[in-house]
C-alpha cells in the first residue's frame, strides 16, 4: 500500500490493524522526498536519521499496545524557523545558514513526547517573511500542482510538502496569513489557532502579538488529531492562554444544523480571481444544504485591516533585525531587506496608533461574532503566483484576506473549494469563529469536507 | 471623513535619504535606491492608519506581570 495520501487517521486506522508500520511508512515517504523533492525543493534539510530512529520506537510501543496519542508513529516535518535540538535551524536565511539551536522549541518537545516522526525542516520565506527569494542560499518552493508556480508563503515549504504526498502533515506558522495561504494555493487544510493557544517558544519572532503556529494537512480531521497534540498553555511564552484544551475530535459530529454563518463576500467580491466568487458561493450552498443559515455581514475593508497589521509587524521585525540591518544589509535577500527596512522611518506614534487600531478592529469582529456562530469568506484571493522573479512585490500594495483574522487573533482555517478553470490550481474557503472556538470551525469543515471531495485530490507529481 | 495623515505630501528622494540616515542606516548606495523606491508605499500605508481613534483606545499588546515572573 503506498501511504503518500493516507491521512493521519487512515494512518491510525493501518497501524491498528497491523496493515502498515511506522517504519514501513517513513521509509516509503522518505523515498518519494528523493525522487520528487528535486523540483519541488520544499525540504531545506532532511532528517533522515531522526525519523528512522524515531518510527523504529513508535513501532517498537504501538506493537507493545502503548498508544502515546494520535500522532504516534506519523511523520511530520517542521517549517525552518522552528527551533530543534541538534538539527540546525536556518530561517531560510544567510544569516542562521549554521544556527544550530541547543533546546527543543515547546511544540516539537510535545511532538516528540506524542511520539511523531520528523522527517526534516520545511522552506520558508526568510525569517517568515521575506519571500520568494532567489538570492538565498536555498531555492523558493514550487507548488506540487504546477512547479512553474509557487505554493505560498511563508510557510512555503509546509505547504508544498503536505500537497504533494511527502508528510501527512506539517507545522506552519502564520502571522499574517502563512499558513492559511499556503494552504490555500496547495488544497490542502491550514489552520491559525486561536492566538495563545499553541506556543510560540524556540520559534524564531515574527510580530509578537501575531505569532502563532499551528497545522498544515490534507483534511479538517487531521487538523483536530494535529491540534491536539501541540495546543495548550505554556507558562514560558508570554502570549500563551491558560485555557483548557478540548478533544477536538470529539467535536467532529458532522452535523451543523442551525449554525449560524455570517458570510463576508466584500472581501472577495472585487479584484479576485473570476473562478473565486462562483466557487466560493458553491460552497456556501453546501453548508445551507447542510442545515447552515447563512447571512451576509460586513466588516472593515481589507485594506484597513492590511495597513494595520503590517505598521505592527514591520515595526517589531525591523526592531528584531536592526543590528543585522544595519550592520550586514547585504546578507538578507532583497525581498526581507525592502520589506522590513522601512520598519526604520515607522515613528513611536505610528506604531501605537496602529496597535490601537487594532483594538478598535478586533472589538469590531467580536461584535459580529456575538451574531454568528463562525465567519466564512474566502481563504486567498487568487490562485497560486507563477514562479517569476521579476514579478513585483505585493505583501504592501495588495491587500490580504488572510490578516484581518491575524488582527483579531481568531481561529481560521484554509480548506479547498474548487479549482481554476484555466490554470486548474486550488481555491479555498476560509473559516473563522471566536477566541478558542477551534472545535466550531473544524466542525464545520468536517461537515462540508463529508459532502465534497476536494481535499481528497492531489497532484499527479510524474 | 475619517482623520488620517493622506493629505501629506510624499517625501521626495532626498528627503526619503535624510531621514534614513537619521534612522541609522548607513546603506551601500544599490541597497539605499532600492529603499528610495520602497518608502513611499510604506509611507502611504502608514499614512492612512486613522488618528481620531477613542481616547480611551488601549494598544492591543498587553504586559502582565505573573507571566513575567512565571518565565
Amino acid at each position: 500500500m503506498d501511504p503518500a495520501f493516507l491521512t493521519i487517521a487512515e494512518l491510525n486506522r493501518f497501524y491498528d490493524q497491523r496493515e502498515l508500520s511506522p517504519v514501513e511508512v517513513t521509509r516509503s515517504l522518505l523515498d518519494r522526498i528523493a525522487a520528487h523533492d528535486g523540483k519541488l525543493h520544499s525540504f531545506i534539510r532532511l532528517t533522515p536519521e531522526v525519523a528512522l530512529a524515531e518510527a523504529q520506537v513508535a513501532e517498537r510501543e504501538l506493537a507493545a499496545g502503548r498508544r502515546r496519542g494520535p500522532l504516534h508513529g506519523v511523520p511530520y516535518a517542521l517549517k525552518d524557523i522552528v527551533e530543534t535540538a541538534g538539527i540546525p535551524t536556518t530561517g531560510h536565511s544567510r544569516l542562521c545558514r549554521d544556527y544550530v539551536p541547543a533546546a527543543d522549541a515547546h511544540l516539537v518537545s510535545l511532538l516528540k513526547a506524542g511520539g511523531a516522526v520528523l522527517m526534516g525542516k520545511l522552506a520558508t520565506w526568510e525569517f517568515a517573511l521575506g519571500g520568494p527569494s532567489w538570492d538565498l542560499p536555498w531555492p523558493p518552493a514550487r507548488n506540487p500542482w504546477n512547479p512553474d508556480y509557487l505554493p505560498g508563503g511563508s510557510s512555503s515549504g509546509a505547504g508544498a510538502a503536505v500537497a504533494a504526498g511527502f508528510v501527512p502533515g506539517a507545522v506552519g506558522t502564520d502571522t499574517g496569513g502563512s499558513i492559511r495561504g499556503p494552504a490555500a494555493v496547495c488544497g490542502i487544510a491550514g489552520l491559525k489557532p486561536t492566538y495563545g493557544r499553541v506556543s510560540r517558544r524556540g520559534v524564531f519572532p515574527n510580530t509578537f502579538t501575531m505569532d502563532h503556529c499551528g497545522p498544515l494537512t490534507r483534511s479538517a480531521q487531521d487538523i483536530a488529531l494535529f491540534l491536539q497534540v501541540i495546543a495548550g498553555f505554556d507558562p514560558e511564552d508570554p502570549g500563551s492562554e491558560d485555557a483548557p484544551v478540548p478533544d477536538y475530535a470529539a467535536s467532529l459530529t458532522g452535523t451543523i444544523k442551525g449554525l449560524r454563518l455570517g458570510l463576508i463576500e466584500h472581501w472577495y467580491a472585487h479584484g479576485a480571481h473570476p473562478d473565486l466568487p462562483p466557487a466560493i458561493s458553491a460552497a456556501v450552498e453546501v453548508l445551507r444544504g447542510l442545515g447552515a443559515v447563512v447571512e451576509p455581514v460586513q466588516l472593515s475593508s481589507l485594506r484597513d485591516y492590511t495597513d494595520c497589521k503590517t505598521t505592527i509587524s514591520i515595526a517589531e521585525l525591523y526592531a528584531i533585525h536592526e543590528e543585522d540591518l544595519k550592520t550586514r544589509p547585504q546578507d538578507f535577500g532583497r525581498i526581507l531587506r525592502n520589506r522590513v527596512l522601512p520598519g526604520a522611518l515607522i515613528r513611536a506614534e505610528d506604531y501605537v496608533q496602529a496597535l490601537r487600531w487594532r483594538t478598535v478592529l478586533a472589538r469590531e469582529q467580536a461584535l459580529v461574532l456575538k451574531r454568528f456562530d463562525a465567519l466564512l469568506t474566502a481563504g486567498a484571493l487568487g490562485v497560486a503566483d507563477p514562479a517569476d522573479p521579476d514579478l513585483p512585490d505585493r505583501l504592501v500594495s495588495a491587500p490580504s484576506i488572510t490578516m484581518p483574522f491575524s488582527v483579531g487573533g481568531l481561529p481560521a482555517l484554509a480548506i479547498p473549494c474548487g479549482f481554476s478553470r484555466a490554470e486548474g490550481l486550488p481555491l479555498s474557503l476560509q473559516i473563522a469563529a471566536a477566541p478558542m472556538a477551534e472545535p466550531t470551525v473544524l466542525r464545520i469543515a468536517l461537515a462540508y469536507q463529508q459532502a465534497t471531495d476536494w481535499h481528497r485530490r492531489h497532484p499527479d507529481l510524474r | 471623513m475619517r482623520t488620517d495623515l493622506s493629505h501629506l505630501p510624499p517625501s521626495t528622494p532626498e528627503e526619503i535619504r535624510v531621514m534614513a540616515r537619521r534612522a541609522g542606516l548607513d546603506l551601500p548606495e544599490e541597497l539605499m535606491q532600492q529603499f528610495v523606491a520602497v518608502w513611499p508605499t510604506f509611507e502611504a500605508m502608514v499614512r492612512r492608519i486613522p488618528r481620531d481613534l477613542d481616547r480611551a483606545a488601549e494598544p492591543a499588546h498587553s504586559y502582565r506581570p505573573l507571566r513575567i515572573v512565571r518565565s
